[in-house]
């Protein structure tokens, strides 16, 4: 009980669960944060020295910041009934950044008499450390079907560049070169926006009232399509400051590929009461609108919308036929009909009926 | 019996005369131009046979460069024993921050020239007599917007690593000149780096390294574009980047590299960039009219993991004798030496397999060098060494500022293992803040000698004397200047040629009797020009088989062997035309 109210008291005060807080920096790269931060806690004497996932979180920042010494030490320390998997890992990690290639590769393995397989096979950790210990040595079958195992089972993980590298090698041997563009293509697309997430991250964190950090996060779970993701950053940024509009925009924008037509609907009524000249929250709620046979109020929408310079601009082309349609489904055939022949004077080609 | 020998490498500039000391701004390095440091070259001044010693040089700080500071090139004579006397600066059209030499025989007059370049200044340093005296060619070679300062306010050309070669094999040298980032000396970014439209603070980040505030840059910060120039051979140069380079992006150049990496007579360039992929560009003026493109290709571009690196300095040689050049590439703390072995086509990684990479570790390395030191027939891979931040000191960073210099051998079985040697010698010994590097005989004992510039500090002149026991070779090589079977000439002064020093090679076997091969550059390291000459070791074989010699011409020349420890001077056509002993 005490020890509990103890817990709760920290966490009141702010102090985050290790394993989140931990999970907070290695997000972020902050390995040396990692290490100032819990050293002293993994090593013997500390609260956490009995942790393997602390253990083995705090080696592998360790190794990432050049203190090789510090990581043999923990991995040595840590013990067999508290080591588990995650350690055994970063064991493999450490011996890889030894250049003890083969040493690495065998620590991910094991061989019984149905033949030799992945050692952690639900591990992603495993299978890259593998993919980068065969590609050093360049074993880049062995590399290219490690690194397939490792993009099956996260195919967006922080590795994953390394992942579509080292695939990118393999199919360079092979004199593949369309498939090695490719694949260097995915890797570079995804080193990027792994860059920006971090980049990203470490803003929200300094501002953690600022809109734009939010929504530049929301931004990139909806590149990745994690719309759940980007939904919950976007409940959180519009929930505190409800005059940001394009925050209620792209959460419309989330909650329209979530399926959710209603709450897409009621997000663009916030965007436009917060900015009514907003094109593509018009342009959306219109077609919301539509879907769900509110002609009236979809043609209210497109007029809004196709006013002004945005009548003449081509990425709304479209929207004329729609307003059209709008239009005659409002009963209002003369008025459609003008909007039909505006629009197919601009060079649309669909029909109105 | 004899005593075991000492492997000694002892610094002996100030003992020699060579009093340069490096200005570099303030020691706390608040921006990102006071961290690099500047080069340095071993050319022959005066055409009297020896190797003499220029130095680039900064300015006591930013502020002070804005308030119209300036520095000139530094230029220390030889005597022909390897002791120097400080000449008359330069006479630089523009005093200023500089960096980056690059050597060659510009006019092809038989004389070394120079030029150099900094932050907003490039100038092409000619030696139009037999005195040693460097004179700047009137024509202007940076526009208005590229100087500095360029109209009191925004960010000049900074100009890093260049390379003196021939490009389109016409016989005169053209010029690439590595550029690295646009700052603004005005107003540096400080602390942190702004971000998003106007300014917005909520997207700045602060400049962190290890959790530590540190100088900004280069990330965040906008790359300069390089730039490739055709010399007309008369000091001249006409801007060739888009007709040659095509379409390129931008990137932190720190590191440029002369060779002919694909071996078809061609001179290739490896371009290292700073957190970017490396570049590779073949040589296809002759099929295409332009410079390729093929560093992803050729497995240079960025690590075995798919991140690119620092890339500061480049080595070219044969490691592992197999007739294909290899590259060294240096950089980062927490990055490895990158070691690249030939392969025919592309080149493969082995930095890790052979122990370099987790070696190299701690380090981070600017000037990088694959020359046989030792003269036992393999070569040996020195590195200057010195981290960029001063922080690097504190406790956590598990690295530091000042750093010992490495030197790291590689044998020649399968498995190519690199070995660390630590030979007596202060670079070796006492850490230091090294950074650009050139090779050369400075005493004409036929052992190449490192001369190396170290940030906010005086130079070091490494004297090798790591086995005066060994057999060796020296090789300059000089062109004829006419048209050759592959429809080229080669350049005066030989840029280009590639020489192979076959072994007696009586016993051992195979692998010993493979021919060492070397090719006459002048570039590569860090921000520094070499010494044109070859050093070859041949280890216990008092004499050698033969050479042949691959002129850019086309022609092939074979000459017959002869005894070692000797200077050969070869003219294209002529075989040796003059040698002496050392």
């Amino acid at each position: 009980m005490i020890a509990s109210l103890a817990a709760l008291v920290l966490l009141q005060a702010g102090a985050q669960a290790p394993d989140a807080r931990l999970q907070e920096l290695v997000d972020i790269r902050a390995f040396a944060r990692i290490l100032g931060e819990f050293l002293p806690r993994v090593r013997p004497g500390g609260d956490l020295e009995h942790d393997g996932r602390a253990i083995a979180h705090v080696a592998r920042a360790a190794v990432s910041s050049g203190a090789l010494e510090e990581a043999r030490n923990l991995l040595a320390q840590a013990e067999p009934k508290t080591a588990g998997q995650r350690v055994a890992i970063e064991r493999a990690r450490l011996s890889l950044a030894d250049d003890r290639l083969e040493e690495a590769s065998r620590a991910l393995l094991s061989e019984d008499e149905r033949g030799t397989r992945m050692r952690y096979p639900e591990d992603p950790a495993a299978w890259i450390l593998f993919a980068r210990a065969r590609a050093r040595l360049q074993d880049y079958e062995s590399a290219d079907r490690a690194a397939r195992g490792f993009l099956r089972l996260a195919p967006r993980a922080p590795e994953a560049p390394t992942a579509w590298q080292i695939r990118a090698d393999h199919a360079l041997r092979r004199n593949d070169a369309p498939s090695a563009r490719a694949f260097l293509l995915e890797a570079e697309k995804l080193r990027r926006w792994h860059e920006l997430l971090i980049a990203r991250r470490l803003q929200r964190m300094r501002n953690p009232r600022a809109e734009l950090p939010q929504l530049g996060l929301a931004l990139l779970w909806m590149e990745a399509k994690e719309y759940e993701r980007a939904r919950e950053i976007l409940l959180d940024l519009t929930g505190r400051t409800a005059s940001f509009c394009r925050g209620w925009f792209h959460l419309g924008e989330t909650e329209r590929l979530l399926a959710d037509a209603s709450a897409a609907e009621r997000a663009y009524d916030r965007s436009l009461a917060c900015d009514s000249k907003h094109p593509p929250t018009r342009a959306n709620r219109a077609a919301l609108r539509m879907a769900r046979e509110d002609w009236k109020g979809a043609r209210d929408d497109y007029a809004a919308l196709l006013s002004g310079e945005t009548a003449r601009d081509v990425r709304y082309l479209e929207a004329h036929l729609a307003w059209a349609r709008a239009l005659l489904r409002s009963g209002e055939r003369a008025e459609a009909d003008l909007r039909y022949d505006a629009y197919r004077a601009m060079g649309g080609e669909g029909e109105l009926e | 019996m004899p005593p075991p020998h000492r492997a000694r490498f002892p610094d002996e500039a100030a003992e020699r005369g060579l009093t340069y000391t490096n200005l570099s701004g303030e020691p706390h390095k608040p921006t990102l131009l006071e961290a690099n440091g500047a080069g340095c070259a071993l050319f022959d001044l005066g055409a009297d046979g020896d190797l003499d010693a220029l130095f680039g040089q900064g300015v006591s700080s930013v502020l002070a460069l804005t308030r119209g500071e300036g520095s000139r090139l530094s230029v220390f004579e030889n005597d022909g024993r390897g002791h120097f006397r400080r000449l008359p600066d330069p006479e630089t059209p523009a005093s200023g921050w500089w960096t980056g030499l690059a050597s060659g025989d510009i006019d092809g007059d038989g004389r070394a020239d120079i030029v150099a370049a900094g932050f907003g200044v490039l100038s092409v340093l000619l030696q139009d007599e037999d005195e040693p005296k460097l004179t700047p060619h009137p024509g202007g070679f940076l526009s208005e917007a590229e100087r500095f300062p360029p109209g009191g306010a925004g960010s000049a050309a900074w100009s890093t690593s260049m390379a003196l070669f021939d490009a389109d094999g016409d016989g005169e040298l053209d010029l690439y000149v590595g550029r690295y980032v646009a700052f603004d000396a005005f107003d540096p970014p400080l602390g942190e780096l702004a971000g998003g439209p106007g300014g917005d603070d909520s997207l700045g980040l602060p400049c962190m390294w290890k959790g530590i505030e540190v100088f900004c840059g280069p990330r965040g910060m906008a790359a300069q574009p390089d730039g490739i120039f055709r010399g007309r051979g008369d000091g001249s140069f006409e801007n060739k980047s888009e007709a040659w380079l095509g379409a390129q992006e931008a990137s932190y150049t720190l590191g440029v590299a002369a060779f002919d990496a694909d071996l078809d007579g061609a001179t290739d360039l490896f371009v290292a960039a700073d957190s970017e992929p490396n570049r590779l560009y073949v040589n296809a003026l002759g099929a295409r009219g332009r410079f390729e493109e093929r560093g992803y290709a050729a497995g240079v571009a960025v690590n075995p993991d798919g991140l690119s690196e620092a890339g500061m300095g480049i080595a070219v040689g044969d490691v592992n004798r197999d007739g294909l050049f290899d590259l060294a590439v240096t950089n980062f703390s927490d990055e490895p030496t990158q070691l690249y072995l030939g392969a025919g086509i592309g080149f493969r990684c082995a930095s890790y397999r052979s122990g370099l990479a987790h070696a190299t570790r701690p380090f981070l390395s600017w000037g990088a060098h694959l020359v046989d030191f030792t003269g036992d027939g393999g070569l040996e891979l020195f590195t200057a060494n010195g981290h960029v931040y001063p922080q690097a000191d504190r406790a956590g960073t598990y690295t530091s500022y000042l750093q010992l210099d490495t030197l790291f051998a590689f044998d020649l079985d399968g498995a190519g293992r690199a070995r660390r040697l630590t030979p007596e010698g202060e670079l070796f010994t006492v850490a230091g803040g090294s950074r650009g590097s050139a090779v050369g005989d400075v005493d004409g004992d036929g052992a190449p000698d490192l001369l190396v510039t170290r940030i906010d500090g005086p130079c070091a002149l490494a004297m090798n004397r790591l086995d005066p026991r060994a057999h060796r070779l020296a090789i300059r090589c000089l062109g004829s200047g006419e048209l050759g079977p592959a429809n080229r000439k080669t350049p005066a002064d030989g840029m280009g040629t590639r020489v192979l020093v076959h072994p007696l090679a009586r016993d051992g076997g195979a692998e010993a009797r493979r021919p060492w091969v070397g090719e006459v550059q002048t570039s590569g390291g860090f921000q520094s020009a070499s010494s044109p000459w070859l050093y070859f070791g041949l280890g216990t074989e008092a004499a050698f088989e033969g050479l042949v010699l691959l002129w850019p011409s086309g022609r092939r020349e074979e000459l017959e062997g002869g005894p070692a420890d000797r200077r050969l001077w070869i003219r294209e056509g002529r075989g040796i035309v003059r040698e002496g002993s050392f």
